[in-house]
């Protein structure tokens, strides 16, 4: 697998307090993937370690280029917490101030991307007098600045209207079609499954998973059921192969079965040729926030 | 690495320009500095011009101390107690970076740590570089107005210039450092007036009390004592005059000892900057 992050044992802890605890995980190169983790969890300690604002108790950060050389900075356009700029300035020359110290982007670029995010019209205002949501969106035009191969963005739709966070989410998808790697950190699950191609989660500083979100999904299926004799239809499939439990709840039978090893139509065949007529059969894949939910509590 | 500083010098450059303090503070600077000495030699001019025996004694004792080459000397001394002004700019330049979080962007943005602080050693060293001019043009011009056109001598104490540059930058990093340490422009204003003015006259007098005159070693005091107070005094008797020989004689020593304090200061700042969280 191409990697362009590896992270290696990371440790950090504030005082008495570990933020994080030997972390480790590797981010696909043209992957989306998501830190996930409830408040407190280490997703903004991990960020900031990654960017160097932060210092790490252990552990290692590598970031790495196509030709497998370390990855220059200037590739690399992040944007963490709140949107960090010079009050008494224009948004325009806020972005000036980040394509002079990053060498991301030329003054067209800044034009457009100002234009891309809907800040044309107030360029030229003081970025004091910007709403929550259009200091937002400089952040993230800040990020975006110059096209990097990597963006880091974290809750990158807070703060803005439905519509601005359809827009962002686009502005991801398009961007890793594009084949941008993008790192972000959120507690928006639905958010994160929409886009997400990998996700590592977060608890109290320590990683309990990462991994691709199909693989991470597929560990379990729900199969509702329903037929004329619910118990001689959970008899029947107590045996049958990859089904790892059955409950009848209410008027029909819910089956736990190990995920893509049961096919519906071969259940659907298998009971009929037993006699028994189903009235529904319905597979329920689990939403991220149910396995999001069921790791972290 | 003259590149490297080139790039920073820029990046501040497009920081500074654009904050209206640092042209109000600049401003004052320009006006206060001049009207300072204006009002210093109109005080002398009042004691010393006419003909009464008062006034003839008077600038017989006195001299006269805005002409050259006593003027660089007379004029940084006066100049050197408005670094307060200055102090305030370069306090604002640090806090500001951290009340806005743009330290930290900057490092996310892909400085390196160094290259931040390096970015406020640089604007330290601007603002004394301007008040070193305003107070070189101030010098220049009172000593040319005082001196009848006799410029044979006029360089002679020149080196006033350089010395009252490297103190204004020593006391401006302390000021820097107080702003880096405490974070907020208000708290660090607070404790530098207080410091400035208040406990660090206080420690020097116990000290030349009771302390062997340790209080020279202190951060404002040692750099002061680069620009000792014109010798007017030294006329009196010979007590004096050798009191205010040892002092001129003591220039070098205290000139070494500001630097060294200086270094200190920004190499703490580079070394905590290069360790902490932002």
């Amino acid at each position: 697998m191409d990697i362009t992050l590896q992270v290696s044992s990371i440790s950090k802890s504030y005082g008495s307090i570990q933020a994080l605890k030997n972390v480790s995980f590797s981010v696909p190169r043209g992957s989306v993937f998501g830190i996930l983790g409830p408040n407190g969890s280490g997703k903004s300690t991990l960020l900031g370690i990654m960017l160097q604002i932060l210092q790490a108790n252990n552990g290692t950060i590598q970031w790495v280029s196509k030709e497998g050389k370390p990855l220059s900075r200037n590739q690399l356009g992040a944007f963490l917490e709140t949107p960090n700029f010079y009050h008494y300035m224009s948004g325009y020359n806020n972005l000036k101030i980040t394509s002079a110290i990053s060498g991301r982007g030329t003054i067209a670029e800044i034009d457009a991307i100002l234009d891309q995010l809907k800040l044309a019209q107030r360029k030229n205002s003081k970025f004091s007098t910007y709403s929550l949501g259009m200091k937002q969106r400089l952040a993230i035009a800040a990020a975006l600045l110059g096209n990097p191969s990597i963006l880091i963005l974290d809750e990158p739709t807070n703060g803005l209207d439905p519509e601005g966070i359809a827009e962002i989410r686009n502005l991801i998808q398009q961007l890793a079609a594009q084949g941008t790697t993008i790192i972000m950190a959120s507690h928006l699950l639905d958010e994160v499954e929409k886009v997400c191609t990998h996700v590592a989660i977060l608890k109290k500083g320590e990683l309990l998973t990462s991994g691709s979100i199909r693989d991470l999904m597929s560990g379990e299926e729900i199969i509702h059921l329903d037929a004329a004799d619910l118990i001689h239809l959970q008899q029947i499939l107590q045996g049958y192969p990859g089904i790892a439990s059955t409950k009848i709840e209410g008027d029909s039978l819910k089956v736990h079965a190990i995920g893509g090893a049961v096919q519906l139509d071969e259940i659907n065949r298998y009971c009929f040729q037993l006699g028994i007529t189903l009235r529904q059969l319905t597979l329920h894949k689990k939403s991220l926030e149910t396995t999001f939910l069921e790791l972290t509590h | 690495m003259l590149r490297n500083i080139i790039h920073i010098s820029k990046v501040e450059w497009m920081k500074i320009k654009q904050y209206p303090a640092w042209w109000i503070l600049i401003g004052i600077v320009a006006l206060s500095y001049p009207a300072t000495i204006v009002a210093a030699h109109s005080v002398y001019a009042n004691a010393t011009e006419g003909t009464s025996d008062a006034k003839m004694l008077a600038k017989m004792i006195l001299g006269n101390p805005f002409s050259f080459p006593n003027a660089w000397q007379t004029i940084a001394y006066f100049s050197s107690y408005f670094v307060l002004l200055p102090a305030i700019l370069v306090i604002m330049l640090i806090t500001n970076e951290f009340q806005y979080k743009t330290h930290r962007q900057n490092v996310i943005d892909g400085w390196s740590r160094t290259q931040f602080i390096t970015g406020k050693l640089i604007d330290v060293f601007i603002i004394t570089l301007w008040v070193t001019l305003i107070y070189f043009l101030v010098a220049l011009y009172f000593g040319a107005t005082n001196s009848n056109g006799n410029w044979y001598d006029a360089w002679t104490e020149f080196y006033f210039v350089g010395l009252f540059f490297i103190q204004t930058f020593s006391q401006l990093s302390i000021a820097f450092l107080l702003g880096f340490l405490l974070k907020r422009a208000f708290m660090a204003m607070a404790f530098l007036v207080f410091y400035y003015m208040v406990l660090e006259n206080i420690l020097v007098g116990v000290a030349k009390w009771k302390l062997n005159d340790w209080g020279r070693f202190l951060p404002f005091e040692v750099s002061d004592r680069m620009i000792p107070a014109p010798g007017f005094y030294s006329k009196f008797s010979d007590d004096m005059k050798n009191s205010y020989e040892l002092t001129l004689a003591k220039i070098p020593e205290h000139t070494f000892f500001t630097l060294c304090i200086t270094l200190a200061i920004w190499l703490i700042c580079f070394r905590i900057f290069s360790r902490k969280d932002l």
